[in-house]
């Protein structure tokens, strides 16, 4: 039996993901024009520098890297507060690949450190020569590199969201969120000895209270965080030998997923959680 | 994303690959990244799934019960289970015979927001390196056009590693090509097979800091991933690179993705080195 063209069995999903998805998943920006970035996090302090590999994404699109020096890189940072700091524009190399030292960027910015602090958010805006066919806009989820304690070493990992678009000066998150609170668990036992740093963006445009739920197996702890649009919150979970935490995040966004850093006495490593 | 939310396959398998001399490792999670897109919590039987070329052969692992997660690690296994360097640990809701002539495709947990994943990767006496996995059979007609931004440059290897699985068990081998993206130069031409994982080292073929080399197989869709070990084996990085569609959203994703595979293809001249 179908009710509306569903089977009926599929009612109870449909309603489930009505209930939970109660908007967009990703808001469509204000123009086809706009571009798109995703709010990556960068890290500079005693034990951490980030790296940006940046590509000319258009050129990429259209196959003419011949013409990247005509394109520039708006690159916006902001604090773990999500307030804006400054933007650097990077203009198009005579070449492909330009690894960005994001920790120069912060300390040429002309901004105090205790202002900066040690870790936020960023995004890259490409300029593009004309609008993409089919309707697409441009979008930059790229590969942030993460550095240990001046090992000369980047772990790689790949941007999560279509976060936040630019049209003209005007910036939008894109990301959505719900009206019910959702559990996002975490798709990684943790395990021992090693010191986890989980860092989660705010990609949507409110204010956000998260409930983190750290589960070992003696007990439950549970921690509360509120984090501001664009900002990003780093909570650390030590984990002893012999020992695994699992990590449940709750809140209304749809998308809760985090980056998670772990180090152990002589090694890192960078991923999605 | 707008993909995840289309309605996909509702079966997945998690990858236990190996990689030169590193063990490769999976912890599979029987809890859903939400709490409200799947509901069934019944116990699945978890198979090692492995090609010998002909057939898919399955070895029953345990049963795994709902809220709990299992670690598995290619040292527990024999090592002509992988003679193709890649193992696909499935969560099968039945049990599965010892050969199949595809990759099974029961229904089995899944959700698409996000897409569930099991924590894979590659590990020796000193580090371990993670990437969240997951992966649906590819196509058996497909091809591969990426951009891979992660060759490092202090004291270290850099290799590409190639995941493919399609339901088919057969070994395919197909050309890899490697160009400079900026000059258009082709650098060199190398061998990947289906149902497999290839490891190809990159510094054979000189790279500088700022080139991005392009891979490019006419033949075969794959998972490419750049892996990076230092000379002390105690630091490692991997993680996949985009798809080309990834540099897009909105509007027809799929017609992009088409028009910029074939605009590379066309004017990197690929099928002047294919043969």
């Amino acid at each position: 039996m179908k009710i509306k063209g569903h089977n009926i069995t599929d009612i109870p999903n449909i309603l489930r993901r009505k209930l939970y998805l109660s908007s967009a998943f990703v808001r469509r920006p204000e123009s086809q024009s706009a571009v798109i970035s995703d709010l990556f996090i960068w890290r500079s302090d005693k034990s951490w520098d980030t790296y940006f590999e940046l590509l000319d994404i258009y050129g990429l699109i259209t196959c003419d890297l011949d013409n990247s020096t005509h394109r520039d890189s708006i690159f916006k940072f902001f604090n773990r507060d999500g307030e804006f700091l400054f933007e650097k524009v990077i203009s198009g190399n005579n070449f492909a690949r330009n690894t960005v030292y994001i920790r120069n960027l912060l300390e040429n910015s002309g901004i105090e450190k205790q202002t900066l602090g040690d870790y936020g958010t960023f995004s890259v805006f490409h300029s593009i020569d004309k609008s993409l066919d089919f309707e697409s806009s441009l979008t930059d989820r790229g590969y942030c590199g993460y550095e240990h304690s001046g090992s000369n070493f980047r772990g790689y990992v790949h941007g999560n969201f279509d976060a936040i678009s630019k049209f003209e000066n005007k910036l939008e998150l894109l990301m959505g969120y719900g009206k019910l609170r959702q559990s996002y668990n975490l798709q990684h036992i943790l395990t021992g000895p090693s010191a986890y740093e989980i860092a989660l963006v705010n990609p949507t445009d409110k204010q956000q209270s998260v409930k983190v739920k750290i589960t070992t197996l003696e007990n439950e702890i549970y921690e509360n965080y509120s984090i501001p649009p664009r900002g990003l919150k780093i909570f650390n979970v030590k984990v002893l030998e012999n020992q695994s935490s699992r990590v449940k995040i709750i809140s209304k966004m749809f998308m809760a997923r985090p980056t998670v850093f772990r180090c152990t006495s002589n090694s890192m490593d960078v991923f999605h959680g | 994303m707008i993909a995840m939310l289309q309605r996909k396959a509702e079966f997945v398998f998690f990858p236990l690959m190996k990689s030169m001399d590193l063990e490769g490792w999976v912890n599979i999670v029987y809890f859903p990244p939400n709490n409200w897109e799947y509901l069934d919590k019944k116990p699945k039987y978890l198979y090692l799934i492995y090609p010998n070329g002909a057939k898919w052969k399955t070895v029953f692992l345990e049963k795994i019960t709902f809220n709990k997660s299992r670690l598995f690690s290619t040292q527990d296994f024999k090592e002509i289970f992988f003679d193709k360097s890649l193992a696909l640990v499935y969560p099968s809701p039945k049990i599965l015979d010892s050969e199949l002539d595809f990759l099974p495709n029961f229904k089995t947990w899944k959700t698409n927001i996000p897409a569930w994943r099991a924590s894979s990767g590659f590990k020796n006496s000193h580090a371990q390196v993670s990437y969240q996995s997951d992966i649906e059979p590819l196509p058996e007609k497909g091809s591969l056009l990426t951009f891979h931004p992660f060759i490092q440059f202090s004291k270290l290897r850099n290799y590409l590693v190639v995941l493919n699985a399609q339901s088919n068990p057969r070994i395919v081998n197909h050309s890899l090509l490697i160009f400079n993206s900026k000059s258009k130069e082709f650098i060199g031409k190398t061998q990947i097979q289906t149902n497999s994982v290839t490891t190809i080292d990159l510094d054979q073929f000189g790279f500088e800091s700022t080139d991005l080399p392009v891979f490019v197989s006419k033949g075969m869709a794959a998972i490419p991933f750049g892996l990076g070990i230092n000379l002390d084996m105690n630091l490692m990085s991997l993680e996949h690179t985009h798809p080309p569609g990834s540099f897009v959203v909105r509007g027809d994703r799929n017609k992009i993705q088409k028009q910029i595979k074939s605009k590379w293809l066309e004017t990197l001249k690929v099928d002047l080195y294919e043969n």
